[in-house]
């Protein structure tokens, strides 16, 4: 530690032996001893990074690094292996046991460490690898019972297919109004009401962002209202729980390919209160030639509400894919450092205007919020 | 009070279930147990005890006069415990208390995000010939040398 931090120990608490080693009499000080502290203990602020600027000393010389401008992965700089960092869990990726067998040799040196070589279990992940056949399931089993069962929410009698409460469709008649969703008059909810939503949405999101991205819109409007929650908002995180209760096994399938980044682009123009937009990225790894014939689980679901108010849906749709474009371009970073090289990255959109604007192929008139924002 | 063939690990409760705390397992009926493993504490983050427990030299005690006049001294906090299946069972930890220290830096270690590890997998899977493997550090925390 560069900068050392101080403590005060009662000197009621230390033993006969220990005053006389370090004959603590001499400098006790009212009562208590005084301490530097020079290395990382439990308690620190610090703590987490000092053990990790140790582990980055540690491998160094060994020739593993961290790669610059992603958080948690690393490689070798002549050898063919890299892995993510999470703490204290190594997920490594590797094609030579000996490549495996140097970075446990380096580690060991300063650790004790644990290994799984089939690869089951990290950051909270399970998988179930299918080498031969190029696949890779990933799941969390049992999340979904213990979450059922931290909310004594049973099973519902009727299976909820849907995150969201599903209104009545109503045709749309050519010259009638569309309007807004009313806003939410019913009952703000008690303290405990608050935490019991505050906890929902917790303990749901990981799960969401990790595996069942289909909880994302419904989290997503949950959580705007989660600070003031209502009746109806306890009402929505009840559905949810039903949702995922009829659907506790939900696993991701990633398949081998050609790792091509592709997005798919969408928005929903003003469907969130005060007059906001929601827009959404589904972005997968498919392969360059369109022979798949099947489709990839998503390495990422973006699902957000705009914060400023679009005025039209054209500019709904151009934010979102402004928005994902920002986001995939860490996306193409990382996967070249991976050692897979990106082509040009397809993005996906289904609206015309905002294809256009984009590839400027229209005369914009009234476009300058757009020109500045996107 | 204390029955050592319960594998109890949590912290150390008397006859009326209240937690004790170090000063009152210092002067109860346990007092010779719990004062050796202070002792071996106050070694173990130190140089060392009569008793030749394995230290780590993480503090210095140092007068007062020692420490700087612009720096904040916080306190240290105690957890007692009793963890049957550790070579050393009876268990006193010091814990400093962070909440008084100023750190003005990012205290953050950085960690692998959800995409890293999404897109790990999916190179792993599209790679011929890669595998996967899962490793942990023990004592990750506890560096000697950090």
């Amino acid at each position: 530690m560069l900068n050392p931090e101080y403590m005060k120990i009662n000197f009621k608490y230390f033993p006969s032996d220990i005053i006389e080693k370090y004959n603590l009499n001499s400098i006790v000080h009212n009562g208590y001893i005084y301490c530097k502290i020079k290395k990382g203990m439990y308690g620190l602020k610090q703590a987490t990074l000092l053990a990790y600027n140790y582990l980055v000393e540690k491998l160094a010389p060994h020739g593993y690094r961290p790669i610059p401008h992603t958080i948690g992965m690393w490689k070798h700089d002549t050898k063919p292996i890299s892995f993510c960092l999470c703490v204290d869990d190594f997920g490594v990726k590797y094609t030579n046991k000996n490549d495996v067998e140097h970075l446990l040799a380096a580690l060991r040196q300063t650790y004790k460490v644990s290994t799984d070589w089939e690869g089951k279990i990290f950051c909270g992940l399970t998988f179930d690898w299918n080498y031969t056949k190029g696949y890779v399931d990933v799941s969390i089993p049992g999340y979904i019972p213990n979450v059922l069962h931290k909310f004594q929410r049973s099973t519902p009698k009727r299976p909820h297919r849907s995150s969201y409460n599903i209104q009545p469709h109503k045709p749309f008649i050519k010259g009638h109004r569309q309007y807004a969703p009313e806003p939410d008059f019913s009952l703000l909810l008690d303290a405990d009401g608050t935490t019991r939503v505050q906890s929902i949405v917790d303990s749901l999101l990981y799960y969401a962002r990790a595996i069942d991205g289909t909880l994302l819109p419904a989290l997503n409007t949950i959580s705007a209202s989660q600070s003031k929650p209502t009746q109806a908002t306890l009402q929505r995180c009840h559905d949810l729980l039903d949702y995922v209760a009829t659907y506790p096994n939900v696993f991701l399938r990633y398949h081998a390919g050609d790792m091509v980044l592709t997005i798919d682009n969408d928005a929903a123009y003003l469907v969130a209160t005060k007059a906001r937009s929601r827009i959404a990225g589904n972005f997968q790894l498919n392969s360059a030639k369109h022979s798949n014939n099947y489709v990839n689980g998503a390495i990422l679901i973006e699902c957000k509400t705009l914060r400023k108010v679009v005025t039209s849906s054209a500019e709904a749709e151009t934010a979102g894919i402004f928005h994902n474009a920002q986001v995939a371009l860490s996306i193409r970073y990382m996967l070249t450092q991976l050692g897979h090289p990106q082509p040009p990255t397809p993005l996906k959109t289904d609206n015309l205007m905002s294809n256009n604007f984009i590839h400027n192929n229209i005369a914009q008139r009234r476009s300058k919020s757009w020109d500045m924002r996107y | 009070m204390f029955n050592p063939t319960l594998p109890v690990v949590n912290h150390i409760y008397n006859d009326a279930g209240q937690k004790q705390s170090l000063d009152q397992l210092l002067r109860g009926p346990d007092k010779d147990i719990w004062t050796k493993s202070a002792s071996n504490e106050f070694g173990r983050i130190a140089q060392g005890n009569v008793q030749g427990v394995t230290f780590q030299d993480a503090i210095d005690y140092i007068p007062k006069s020692a420490v700087p006049e612009d720096r904040d001294v916080t306190y240290a906090s105690f957890v007692c415990d009793y963890r049957p299946l550790k070579s050393d069972p009876y268990r006193v930890r010091l814990d400093v208390g962070g909440d008084k220290l100023t750190y003005a830096d990012d205290a953050g270690s950085p960690a692998a995000s959800l995409i890293e590890t999404k897109l790990l997998i999916n190179s792993v899977i599209s790679t011929p010939g890669a595998k996967f493997i899962s490793m942990d550090l023990k004592y990750h925390f506890l560096c000697p040398q950090c």
